[in-house]
């Protein structure tokens, strides 16, 4: 039974390529959902994810080329794969456990690395992936490692890594772990966070499928 | 500075623009309908100010204008000012209506929704239309520059519109006004290294992106330069492009490229065409006039128009005749996407129709059981080690439980009475219970497990019961039943007040009719003089008098003479011709509509977009199963393998625990 199964679904990924062989702007959402979220944090997250999809959703050129993975970690679960925003699956995240950030950030680069396998083996153009990671506290597992295969992938051009940090978010290991300047959220404005990243795929769809990287100023979210 | 909206600017001839509505926003500005002619022209109006070589260009551009220009894009008619002689602020344009970006036409799943009626002749016929605009702009001298998937428009009549002229490059004697944007996709390999576009392009620059946008309308959105790279490292899109990359070309094996699985390519055009597109991406086609000018391509494709053939097994499917068998038919098969859609047509509203389509959509039914309980699984093997230490632990346990059971007695009897002896046996009965051994790294790497499996299937069948259940059909079905209802019914009322209007009118032309028919023309034998006199007088002078009550009145009046009459009566009313052309006065009809439209509008527009959202329900619910479907066994089948997983260690732990508990309090109760 399960061996049929994913027999059944190799295919359908090429399928997807074949019907539409727009270049694909991968971004992953590492997502902290440990305990320290519940309540207000995690409902506003949420909400903000879907006001992001929504958003890709309603542009004709986004909803072709970017592709959402989310994975949170509390502990690490990959909520979704890659998927362009027609199938975007929004779930209502919950909020539990510690923060093993270390362990998502390995889960997460692999992701990417086995997308990009796809793309390639499919013919597909693909512009440089993003990745977010979005933390209120700090790593409760061995965390240096991970920093080692971020640093790894942003030289070699492989991924661009940005890190942002909400409430008491430890600035000082983010720091560490991103080669860029982690970026503090200002309170709760996820949604906001959210609008700004969807612009900025939206217009990064539009682009150059290379390694150039054109973000705004991140306004009216960051504490900058 | 403009700081407020104005709606109020002068042309270049003094006349007064007045701005309607505004219909789209840019970066660089607005574009607004004229109160004048909203239809036909539209102005852009610039956020900033220009510099004056942006006016310059505007102006020569609109100067220049004529009507094959304007025939294909939306080209410069006129410059914008705000008073005589001031600076360019904006300029009128024609309005292009009912497009879509030409990547909606090219890209399937977008031409599927936007396009539907589109086969590969329309595609063909887009390709051949796309190198007809490109030939006017080349002919009159100007550039495009910034070719790309947003701002070429395509109608559902395959015509191609330009869009965004404003940033063309324009040439006058002593000048020329660069484009300086552009799209890597569509850049020609000389230009990609540029880190600007401050530069003078050409038309061999343009044509790069014109055959990139042919090739992808022909081949199913596929950009050339994107393949199966056998190299290490990645391939963008614009590095492949510097790289004469192009993955369906003659020497593509060379420079590591192959096509993408699940891709047509130029194999299935002549194979004088696919020489086109050979000689736009190879490195001769930089020099300046090495590649195929969109004359050169609108010279094969538009012969190319009549060598099609219909496939004899779909009849959508069209293709070059010169080929042995259907390319979509086999395509579609390997890889199991539907191509080309059949055409569907627009009906007029008619209930009996539209419940037919109603009944013609599927209903979704049940949502399909998916639950972990379905699956019998067998657990993972533990190895040997493990193995033992959970054997070893289970004796263990049992000796613990021993021990505290014994201990229990023993104090009960008063074998044991001192209470520091009973601690220490009950601490190592603890101890040899609960103290873990190296099974417990497995124990809990099997508890994380089920936990995420839970945490997942709960996730995935919260998701797989909203949207993959047939709930909302039904209430959509629903819906549609009560407007039927409700639009029979008013329909019943405008009937009936129809009918009720004919049968007036129908008295009417009867009652004339009626009148027509004197008594004294009567052939009753027993109406004599006297008694048509005595009629006459109490009023009744023709058949339309002739009516129970009137007769009533008439006094000392036979019976007979009153049955006769009547049955007269019925007998012209039998021989009356109805005409049903000189019947209900229009205006009599117009009230009537006028009443019932109003109530049955609403209703017909809510079925006719309901039946619409039944559709979409049943296709989505459909789609959200296939889609969703794999996903959620998944989750249910890894939760019913993590829950087999963890089932050794729970007999093991939890079930002993349990019982103990059980026999423990047990004995305490009974005491």
């Amino acid at each position: 039974m399960s061996d049929d199964m994913y027999l059944d679904q190799q295919p359908l990924g090429a399928v997807t390529f074949a019907e539409n062989p727009e270049p694909r702007c991968p971004c992953l959402l590492l997502l902290d959902t440990s305990g320290s979220m519940a309540g207000e944090a995690i409902a506003e997250l949420n909400a903000g994810i879907k006001s992001f999809y929504n958003e890709l959703q309603g542009d004709s050129l986004a909803i072709k080329r970017v592709e959402v993975a989310l994975l949170s970690f509390g502990p690490v679960r990959i909520i979704s794969d890659f998927n362009t925003a027609e199938c975007f699956f929004d779930p209502l995240l919950e909020a539990e456990g510690d923060t093993p950030m270390g362990e998502a950030i390995r889960k997460g680069i692999e992701l990417i690395r086995a997308r990009k396998e796809q793309y390639r083996a499919n013919g597909i153009s693909f512009y440089r992936p993003w990745i977010f990671l979005i933390t209120d506290g700090a790593p409760t597992d061995e965390w240096q490692s991970a920093a080692a295969l971020v640093r790894e992938g942003e030289q070699s051009k492989a991924f661009a890594f940005f890190t942002i940090g909400v409430n008491k978010a430890d600035m000082k290991i983010l720091k560490q772990i991103s080669v860029r300047e982690p970026v503090k959220l200002q309170g709760l404005k996820f949604r906001e966070f959210f609008q700004w990243l969807s612009n900025s795929m939206k217009s990064a769809s539009r682009s150059n499928p290379g390694d150039r990287i054109q973000l705004a100023p991140p306004l009216g979210w960051s504490e900058i | 500075m403009v700081t407020v909206p104005l709606t109020h600017f002068l042309d270049s001839h003094g006349n007064s623009i007045r701005l309607g509505k505004r219909i789209g926003s840019g970066g660089e500005g607005d574009v607004f309908e004229l109160l004048t002619s909203p239809d036909t022209t539209v102005a852009k109006v610039y956020h900033k100010p220009l510099d004056v070589q942006k006016q310059e260009k505007l102006r020569l551009m609109a100067r220049g204008c004529n009507d094959e220009l304007k025939g294909i894009s939306a080209w410069p008619t006129d410059v914008l000012s705000t008073r005589s002689g001031g600076p360019v602020v904006g300029f009128l344009m024609p309005r292009i209506a009912d497009a879509e970006p030409i990547h909606k036409v090219y890209g399937p799943t977008h031409r599927k929704e936007t396009f539907p009626h589109a086969d590969w002749r329309f595609l063909v016929r887009a390709a051949k239309n796309l190198a007809a605009a490109f030939y006017v702009i080349h002919k009159y001298g100007y550039v495009i520059g910034d070719v790309n998937e947003g701002n070429i428009l395509v109608s559902d009549k395959a015509c191609v519109r330009l869009i965004d002229c404003d940033s063309f490059q324009v040439r006058s004697d002593d000048c020329l006004y660069y484009c300086e944007v552009g799209v890597a996709q569509f850049t020609p390999p000389e230009l990609q290294k540029s880190t600007n576009f401050r530069l003078a392009r050409s038309a061999n620059h343009d044509n790069f992106g014109l055959a990139i946008l042919i090739f992808q309308l022909l081949f199913l959105g596929r950009h050339p330069f994107s393949g199966v790279y056998s190299g290490k490292e990645d391939m963008p899109l614009d590095k492949a492009i510097a790289e004469f990359r192009f993955a369906y070309g003659r020497n593509a094996g060379q420079r590591s490229m192959a096509p993408p699985p699940n891709s047509v390519g130029p194999a299935i055009i002549p194979g004088h065409i696919a020489e086109l597109f050979e000689l736009a991406f190879a490195e001769s086609g930089t020099k300046n006039g090495g590649r195929p000018t969109a004359g050169d391509w609108w010279d094969v494709l538009d012969p190319f128009e009549g060598k099609l053939r219909r496939c004899q097994s779909d009849a959508v499917h069209h293709y070059y005749v010169g080929l042995s068998s259907c390319p979509w038919c086999r395509l579609e098969e390997t890889s199991g996407v539907l191509i080309f859609l059949s055409a569907d047509t627009i009906t007029k509203i008619d209930l009996r129709r539209e419940w037919q389509k109603v009944e013609a959509i599927h209903p979704p039914g049940p949502i399909p059981v998916i639950t972990p309980d379905l699956y019998r699984l067998r657990p993972a093997p533990l190895v040997p080690a493990v193995r033992r230490s959970l054997a070893f632990r289970k004796f263990r346990q049992v000796i613990g439980v021993t021990i505290a059971l014994s201990c229990l007695v023993f104090a009960i009897i008063e074998v044991i009475t001192d209470p520091l002896e009973i601690l220490l046996l009950g601490i190592i009965a603890i101890a040899l219970f609960f103290l873990p051994g190296i099974e417990d790294k497995e124990r809990k790497q099997r508890w994380a497990a089920l936990d995420t499996a839970g945490y997942m299937w709960r996730l995935w069948s919260r998701k797989w019961t909203e949207e993959a259940g047939d709930e909302a059909f039904l209430t959509q079905l629903n819906r549609l039943k009560d407007l039927r209802n409700a639009y029979e019914d008013i329909d019943r009322q405008y009937r009936s007040g129809l009918l009720a209007l004919e049968g007036s009118v129908r008295e009417r032309q009867m009652n004339q009719f009626l009148k027509t028919q004197p008594v004294d023309r009567t052939t009753l034998p027993r109406l004599g003089g006297g008694l048509l006199a005595t009629l006459k007088a109490g009023g009744i002078v023709s058949a339309a008098d002739v009516t129970p009550s009137a007769l009533r009145r008439i006094p000392r009046l036979d019976p007979g003479i009153t049955g006769e009459l009547i049955a007269w009566r019925e007998r012209l009313e039998k021989v009356f011709l109805y005409d049903p052309s000189k019947g209900v006065e229009r205006s009599e009809i117009r009230a009537l509509v006028h009443r019932f439209q109003p109530q049955m509008r609403p209703v017909e527009r809510e079925l006719v977009q309901g039946i619409a959202r039944l559709s979409r329900i049943q296709q989505d619910v459909s789609k959200k199963r296939v889609m969703l479907r794999p996903s959620v066994e998944k989750r249910a089948q890894e939760l019913a393998q993590a829950k087999a997983d963890y089932r050794i260690f729970e007999s093991a732990v939890e079930e002993a625990i349990r019982q103990d508990i059980q026999a423990i309090s047990k004995r305490l109760f009974s005491r």
